[in-house]
Formats: C-alpha cells, sequence, structure tokens
C-alpha cells in the first residue's frame, strides 16, 4: 500500500509528464480478499490487489480524461497524452471551471489494522463458525466472508492533495431451510465489530420462521420495513438512474428537472420523515472529499417531511450562488452531484413494538431486482426476498410468498406510521452504504406474488 | 505476457497444484457520453493483469495481482495456496474436472474498422448530427448519445499444457431523447435502451446501424408519449419487440440456466432457479415453438457473447436449452459438468477482467426463429398490445415472477397497430409465459441483441452477452401490471 509520500512522489511525476499545467490525478488502490460459501462449503476464493491512476486534463474550457493501472513512465506519459487527446477534440462544456488549489479536510477514522491484516484462515475460521451454527437442524448456509482496503486520493497541479484510507469488513448469509431462505447483512470498517455468529444466527431464525407458510393475495398492506429494505428503496429517491441526476442536487434544480425542483421548501413528505447526507455521522465513516478534491459538508435534504437544502459540485454551487458541499462526482459526468452518505433519522420505536402495534401487515427483510418503473411518480418495483412474513394481531403469524412491490416512493415517505432506532446498513446491489431505522407504513402496494418465499 | 504466464504456471506446479490456470489480460475501453452538446463522459482506460487459479486438494483459491515481476507472482501464486488451503477444512467433496483436450490456439474478433483507430472527431461528429435532428422537435429537452468499445488482449496457460491467445473486441453505439412538457416525462431510444446495441464487432457495428435515418422518428415519438394514454391494465395478446424479448431471454431463460445457480452456489446473492436439476429433460419451459440456445461459436454471429475459448480454455460450443419447449440444458463449466452427467464443460466459465475468477456466465443465448414479419404477426392479432424497447426489469431470485416495463407500446385492434400507448408494463410467471408463446417472427426480423453490463457474482463481475431474437407473439398476458 502506498503512504503519503509515494502518494505525492506519484503525483508530481504525473504533473511533471503532463503536457498540460491543468491536470488532476485521481489514484484508487484496493485490496480484498473474500471468501464465498454455499451448501455448507467455501466455494470460491477472491484475492485481489490494484492500483490506478485516472487522469484530467483541462484544455482550455474542455477536458478528457484516461486511466491506467501501469505506473511506468512511459505508460503514464500515454495516458496523459491520452487525456489530452480527448480534451482537444471535445465538444467545449460551459460548466468546465479552473482547478481548485489545496482544501482543509475533517479527518475520518475508518482505517483498521484488525480487517486490513484479517488473515484467510482467521475469515475461513468465521466461515467455519457460522456453518456450525446451522448444522443441527440440518439447515444450509450460503454466503461471503470479505475484507476491503482502500486508499482514495486525489491532487491536482494547483496544489489540491486528499488522501483517504480506509478498510472494510462485510458479511452476509442466507440460510436456507426445508425451501425456505432467511438473510443477514453487516458490514463495519473494523472486523472485530462484526458478530458472524449472531449474523448467522439472524439468518437461521429467519429461514426456520418462513418454514411456516400463509397465504394471502397481493393487494394494500401495512408494511414494517427492516433497514435492508428502507436501504433498497431509499437510493431511488435520491437518485433517478433513467434521468441520470439526482434530485436533491443543485444541476437537477438548474434544469428543473425533477420532484424537489418543483417543490423545494414545501412541506412535500410526512412530518416523520427527515433525511441528512452526512459522510461525518459515527455510522457512516466514509470519503471525506468528493471527485472534484472538495470537503464534504453535512447537508439536510429533508426535514420534518420539508424538501430543504441541496447537495452542490462546484459548478451547479457557483451557478446558484452557493458554496460546493463536496457531492460533485469525478468530472465529466452528467449528474453534477448526488448524496452518497446518506442518514435517516429515526424514531422511538422498534420492530417489536411495530409488529405488536400492527393489526394486519407484512414484515419485509429486503426487496430484490428493485427498478425504478416510472420517474414521474417514482414508482418502483421489486420483489421481497428472504424472509416476508404476516402479521396479524400484534403476532406474526407465517411467512407468505414473495410479493412484488410497486409503489410510489411519494406514497411511502409520506405514510410512515413509526421508525426505529437507525442502523448502519450496506445496500447489497448497489453497495452504498446507509443509515437507516426500520419504519412502519401504511397502505404500500403489491401487486403480484411468487410461489415461494 | 507468455513468459509470466509461464513462469505463473511453473511456480503453482512445483507447489503441488492439482490444477492451475492464469489469464494475464490487458483491457483497453474508450467510452464517450454527450448530454445534448456537452460531454459527460470521454474517458480511455486501460488496465493489465493477471489471475490464477490453483486446485489443491479439491480446493478452489484465485488470486490476481497488477504487478508482473517474479516476486509479484510468487506471492500471488502462495495466496492463491492459502485461499485453497483455508477453504479445505470445510469442503466434504474433492471437485472433479471434466476433461478438455489441449489447445494451442490464437483467435481475433475479425473486425473490418478497428474502433481505437477512429477518430474521435467522427465519432463526436456523428453523436453531434444524432442531436441537431431531435433537439429541433418541440418537447426534446435532452438527447443522450453513447459510444463505448473495448479490446481484450489476453493469453491463458493451464497446468494441462493448454496456451490460448484471444483478442476479443466489443463496439456499442445508441442514444436515448427525453421530452417533457412540465407534467411528464418520456424517454425513447435508438437501437436500444441501457447503451444501445452492442456486439463483437469493430466500428463497422455503428456503420450497419441507421442511427440517422431513425433519429426523427424517435424523437417524435418521446414528444408523442407525453400525450399518449397509459397502457391499461388488463390481460390481452403480446408481441414483444426482438430487443425487449432479447431481455426476456437473457432474465428468464439464460440466468435460469445457469448450472452454478441451480446447485446453489449463488444463493447469497444472484440467487437460485426453479429449474432445478429434477426438471432435465422433460420440464415443459415453453410451448412446442420455444427453442432456445446458447452459443459462444465465432462462426455463429458476432455477439458480445462470442469468443473461440471460455476463461477456463474450454472450446466455444453451441447448446439447446430448451428444445420444443422442453428444458434440455444447462450452461456450465469443467468442475459442474460430471453434476449433470455431462463428459465435457460445455465453455460458459467467463471472467469480467484480470482480477476476478471466471464463473458460469451467459454467452449468446438466443431464440430461434420461426417464420413471417413482424407485419404479418399484427395483421394476424385481433386485439392486442405491442410494446417496444426496455425501461424497467425485475425478476424474482429463481427467476420465476417478473415484470418488465418497455418505453413505449401499440395497441392493435383488428390486425393494426392503432394509438400509442405511454408506460407499458407486463408480468408472469417464466414458464407460463414461454408456454402461451404461439407465434416467432422469421430470420429476417431476428436480431443479436447485446447486453454490455450483466452483474452477477461477490465481489461482482460485468460482462457482455448478447441474445438473439425475432418479434414473438404471447397469449392472454396481464399488461399494465404496475398500474404507474
Amino acid at each position: 500500500m502506498f503512504d503519503e509520500d509515494q502518494i505525492k512522489t506519484l503525483m508530481n511525476r504525473i504533473y511533471k509528464l503532463s503536457p498540460s499545467r491543468a491536470t488532476e490525478v485521481i489514484l484508487w488502490v484496493t485490496e480484498q480478499t473474500t471468501l464465498r460459501f454455499a451448501n455448507n462449503q467455501i466455494v470460491q476464493t477472491v484475492a485481489e490487489e490494484n492500483a490506478y491512476v485516472s487522469i484530467r486534463i483541462l484544455h482550455d474550457d474542455r477536458m478528457g480524461r484516461a486511466a491506467t493501472n501501469k505506473f511506468d513512465e512511459k505508460s503514464l506519459s500515454r495516458c496523459c497524452e491520452k487525456a489530452l487527446e480527448l480534451a482537444k477534440n471535445a465538444q467545449p462544456d460551459p460548466d468546465a471551471l479552473p482547478l481548485p488549489g489545496a482544501q482543509a479536510y475533517q479527518p475520518v477514522n475508518a482505517d483498521f489494522d484488525a480487517t486490513r491484516y484479517a488473515s484467510a484462515y482467521q475469515m475461513a475460521n468465521q466461515v467455519e463458525e457460522m456453518i456450525a451454527e446451522g448444522e443441527e437442524d440440518e439447515i444450509i448456509l450460503s454466503g461471503i466472508n470479505q475484507i476491503r482496503t482502500h486508499i482514495k486520493a486525489i491532487g491536482n497541479s494547483q496544489g489540491l492533495l486528499a488522501v483517504h484510507r480506509g478498510t472494510q469488513a462485510v458479511a452476509s448469509v442466507t440460510a436456507t431451510y426445508n425451501e425456505a431462505t432467511g438473510w443477514a447483512i453487516i458490514d463495519d470498517p473494523d472486523i472485530r465489530q462484526i458478530d458472524h455468529l449472531a449474523l448467522a444466527q439472524t439468518a437461521i431464525e429467519k429461514a426456520k420462521l418462513s418454514t411456516q407458510r400463509v397465504t394471502i393475495d397481493p393487494g394494500e398492506y401495512t408494511v414494517i420495513l427492516e433497514p435492508q429494505a428502507v436501504a433498497n428503496l431509499l437510493s431511488f429517491l435520491v437518485l433517478d438512474y433513467v434521468a441520470q441526476i439526482s434530485p436533491f442536487s443543485g444541476t437537477a434544480v438548474l434544469k428543473d428537472v425533477g420532484f424537489v425542483a418543483r417543490h423545494r421548501g414545501e412541506k412535500f413528505f410526512c412530518e416523520q420523515f427527515t433525511l441528512h447526507d452526512d459522510v461525518f455521522h459515527p455510522l457512516q465513516q466514509g470519503i471525506p472529499f468528493d471527485g472534484e478534491g472538495m470537503p464534504r459538508k453535512p447537508v439536510t435534504l429533508v426535514e420534518n417531511g420539508v424538501l430543504k437544502d441541496l447537495v452542490h459540485s462546484r459548478s451547479s454551487a457557483l451557478k446558484m450562488g452557493a458554496e460546493p458541499t463536496g457531492h460533485g462526482l469525478e468530472l465529466p459526468n452528467s449528474y453534477g452531484a448526488i448524496p452518497d452518505h446518506l442518514v435517516m433519522e429515526g424514531g422511538d420505536s422498534n420492530l417489536e413494538e411495530m409488529i405488536r402495534n400492527t393489526d394486519r401487515g407484512l414484515l419485509v427483510t429486503r426487496f430484490w431486482y428493485n427498478r425504478l418503473v416510472d420517474s414521474n411518480s417514482l414508482t418502483v418495483t421489486g420483489m421481497t426476498r428472504d424472509g416476508t412474513f404476516l402479521v396479524e394481531n400484534g403476532e406474526i403469524v407465517g411467512a407468505v410468498n414473495n410479493m412484488r412491490l410497486n409503489e410510489s416512493l411519494f406514497h411511502l415517505f409520506r405514510n410512515i406510521i413509526d421508525l426505529g432506532k437507525p442502523v448502519r446498513t450496506l445496500e447489497e446491489e448497489a453497495e452504498w452504504v446507509m443509515v437507516v431505522p426500520p419504519i412502519r407504513v401504511a397502505g404500500v402496494r403489491f401487486t403480484d406474488q411468487t410461489f415461494f418465499g | 505476457m507468455k513468459d509470466w504466464a509461464e513462469l505463473a504456471i511453473e511456480i503453482a506446479d512445483k507447489r503441488g497444484a492439482d490444477y492451475a490456470d492464469i489469464r494475464i489480460i490487458e483491457r483497453k475501453h474508450q467510452a464517450i457520453e454527450m448530454q445534448n452538446q456537452i460531454p459527460t463522459r470521454l474517458e480511455f482506460d486501460e488496465s493489465l493483469g493477471w489471475g490464477i487459479r490453483v486446485l489443491v486438494n479439491g480446493c478452489w483459491g484465485f488470486a490476481a495481482s497488477a504487478e508482473l515481476t517474479r516476486e509479484a507472482i510468487e506471492n500471488t501464486v502462495k495466496k492463491a495456496f492459502e485461499l485453497a488451503e483455508a477453504s479445505r477444512r470445510l469442503n466434504q467433496a474433492e471437485l472433479q474436472l471434466a476433461p478438455e483436450p489441449v489447445h494451442i490456439e490464437n483467435w481475433t474478433t475479425p473486425i473490418h474498422h478497428d474502433p481505437f483507430q477512429v477518430p474521435l472527431e467522427e465519432k463526436l461528429e456523428l453523436l453531434d448530427k444524432i442531436y441537431q435532428i431531435c433537439h429541433r422537435i418541440t418537447g426534446v429537452k435532452t438527447v443522450l448519445g453513447q459510444m463505448g468499445f473495448i479490446r481484450r488482449h489476453q493469453f491463458f496457460a493451464n497446468t494441462e499444457g493448454s496456451r490460448i491467445e484471444q483478442t476479443i473486441y466489443l463496439s456499442g453505439v445508441g442514444y436515448a431523447v427525453i421530452a417533457s412538457d412540465g407534467d411528464d416525462v418520456q424517454i425513447r431510444s435508438y437501437p436500444n435502451s441501457f447503451g444501445g446495441q452492442w456486439a463483437g464487432m469493430g466500428y463497422e457495428l455503428i456503420y450497419e446501424w441507421p442511427l440517422l435515418e431513425n433519429a426523427e422518428r424517435i424523437g417524435e415519438e418521446a414528444v408523442a408519449l407525453l400525450k399518449a394514454p397509459d397502457c391499461p391494465d388488463k390481460v390481452t395478446d403480446l408481441i414483444l419487440d426482438g430487443s425487449q424479448l432479447a431481455l426476456q431471454i437473457h432474465e428468464s431463460c439464460g440466468h435460469a440456466t445457469e448450472l452454478d445457480r441451480v446447485l446453489g452456489y449463488e444463493a447469497n446473492f444472484a440467487g437460485t432457479s426453479f429449474l432445478t436439476q429434477d426438471k432435465l429433460n422433460h420440464y415443459r419451459y415453453g410451448s412446442d415453438i420455444v427453442n432456445l440456445y446458447a452459443d459462444a461459436r465465432p462462426d455463429h454471429t458476432a455477439g458480445a457473447g462470442t469468443f473461440a475459448f471460455d476463461d477456463e480454455g474450454v472450446q466455444a460450443q453451441e447448446t439447446d436449452l430448451v428444445k420444443n419447449g422442453i428444458l434440455v440444458g444447462y450452461l456450465y463449466s469443467r468442475d459442474t459438468a460430471s453434476i449433470i452427467g455431462a463428459s465435457r464443460s460445455n465453455g460458459c466459465m467467463r471472467t469480467s477482467n484480470w482480477n476476478r475468477p471466471p464463473i458460469i456466465r451467459m454467452t449468446n443465448i438466443s431464440l430461434r426463429p420461426g417464420t413471417g414479419t413482424l407485419d404479418d404477426l399484427i395483421a394476424d392479432t385481433k386485439d392486442g398490445i405491442y410494446m417496444e424497447t426496455n425501461r424497467s426489469w425485475s425478476i424474482d431470485d429463481r427467476r420465476y415472477q417478473f415484470q418488465f416495463g418497455t418505453e413505449i407500446a401499440w395497441e392493435i385492434k383488428n390486425g393494426k397497430k392503432t394509438r400509442i400507448l405511454k408506460n407499458p408494463t407486463y408480468g408472469g410467471i417464466t414458464p407460463e409465459f414461454w408456454q402461451s408463446c404461439d407465434a416467432i417472427c422469421g430470420q429476417n426480423e431476428w436480431v443479436l441483441w447485446g447486453i454490455p453490463n450483466c452483474g452477477k457474482g461477490q465481489p461482482m463481475q460485468e460482462i457482455a452477452t448478447s441474445h438473439g431474437a425475432a418479434p414473438a407473439r404471447f397469449r392472454k398476458v396481464h399488461v399494465g401490471v404496475a398500474h404507474v
């Protein structure tokens, strides 16, 4: 792994090789080890080491980007030339800004040797421990046990330099018991915070509970969404993958795209819904700078249902007379800025209390294969998976087949009944860390179901 | 490249691997994205690295590094052994590799125009011409133009003696037009959505598609959608265009026939499959006219899933998956072939890049054509809906219940395409849907549609696949299921 001096030396080499005085360098260094298990055996192992630089060159108001993982003189030189060639041929970008100078960053502590130096044998032991937990009941476990180590650095020829080191340990488990499944996930920068056994127990308990089947029809239900299910849907509220923009960005407001542009300042969601973007939240601890090298700042997106502040790139901030918030993506891009360290505020309730207070509803572990069906109404579809339970008269009465959700997120976040304590969860499909509570919502629409659950 | 591969194989062999293979891959990629006239992505990237897979006492270990030095190779091979050994005590049965002949081969995608030699200026000029045509249409707000080109030069070696060099090209092009009237936003794409059309071709792909000729129609359709009525919620006959049907094949047949899913290896993330082993050779998947097959062979067509050898050195093959409606095959590998009684892998192991191990993937999974044209099919339909170009897709983790949305639909009345319908969706159960297929158009309407970004595995691997399809009709399908 690179130390700070090596990073500076590499960047200075590139600035010297670059044919342009306006050169930006992003360095990514990654190491990861993954053990995948299925049918109570380890079926695949992956260890990877890689590092690459992505070089952006500004040529007047045009820009080009090139990347390489070869760090010899010739390759770095060719990479600079490629970036310049792309820049020279590009159409002018009216939003292009000169490179920023040095910035001050608030440090984030997300780098743990215990994670960095976890051995393959230690990780295999953890897998063995999880599998053993289900053996007595002949429960089949599948999942991953993974460690990641990364450095992200951004520097430019105007003196900007930001370096972040981080580690992350991830474990997720699917328990299968007589065709029924249960699932759980955990991630943390520090592997010592991960209780693999408890994780397996949660998945196993869900699988066991899922063997008691009940039949229901699709329709509208009160739903109790576990944190992962909330995270599965929340990403679609802040990122329109079809229009390639975040409605909470200054870029979207400038283009008059999305619901925030039209309703900013209005009470758009219910009182209980408050959403921040905060990389410094104790449960977030992400990279404290953005793709332009600007320091990240906490932003309140929704406060008690009212659409509040925007996230900005340098460009949108300049146009709107605001300060950059440190949410810009690597340039060039179509998104401008996105809030990608979400923290949703919770409430006084908890899952047990939500179940106890529900006359008839569904408890959802997670949604799978979630897609935006309609940008206008923010209608999202997806299937429930690995533990969907019917709640009647304050108790779980059995598991139901996986159900197909088709619901507007406007409806969802306007009809929250109560919320629990927020927890850190890794949205597995998008690999997106969020801090979200379990929530209970009234009148959520399920339009179909499958034959298993 | 070759010398380093020999060294790694020699080290693995000396350390006592039962089997080892290495892939050294040099990948070049150019990405161009224009939003109106502003470049939103203009990038060239290259990477070089290698990954070694060792089989030790029946357990796999895989390690990858970007460094090509003797020390890095020794350390990385050692790491692969450590991973295999760490896995050992949990394994109940040793893996068996199905035999494969030794291959010493060299193959390159036959291209006519190297996309990396075509000047950037020419590429940007084409995208700008598309913009110029579309932006004049009242109601059009944004024109997104995209091109992508990949050159993957790789060398494969294994302890059995195979040495295979391949240079595989992929090219892609497409555009999307977004229209808005203040109340509604609608999108139309050409030749396909989400990145356009992709194929194992050079820049000739871009020359072959009539991109400019269709730009005005696509722009006008995007605007027309704004005032169109919603797709009704009802059960009716459904005709899908080839590109949407390609995605249907991808999600409901391609993934469902991956043997690693069937065996539960992907249970934690990508999911399993309803096409369990007990169904092989007798389960009715579709109607008698439904014939689905995998074909990665270079002489098939220039697909995004075309190669001469897969990433564990098995020669590309053709495999029937569904024959006359009956499930007859799976996609599998050397270490899973024996589980279903096959004597040889059918060549479906692919890796996204040097830093990932090969896993079972789709190649080109296609529906064999029937007869007639789309016009014939519409003329033969009394009451129904014709849907075109994917907008959303979702399917459960066993590939059984699905829901798709398309960009546009037309009502069919008495054999004629009539009014446009917006926000079309349809859903159903995979075998019921394919069993309702009663007509497939002929070879002239058949296109091998490329999908550039199929995701699977942990850590995630994205690869390109293709799916040949002609428009087809499905009886009594539930449409308007999302009630947008």
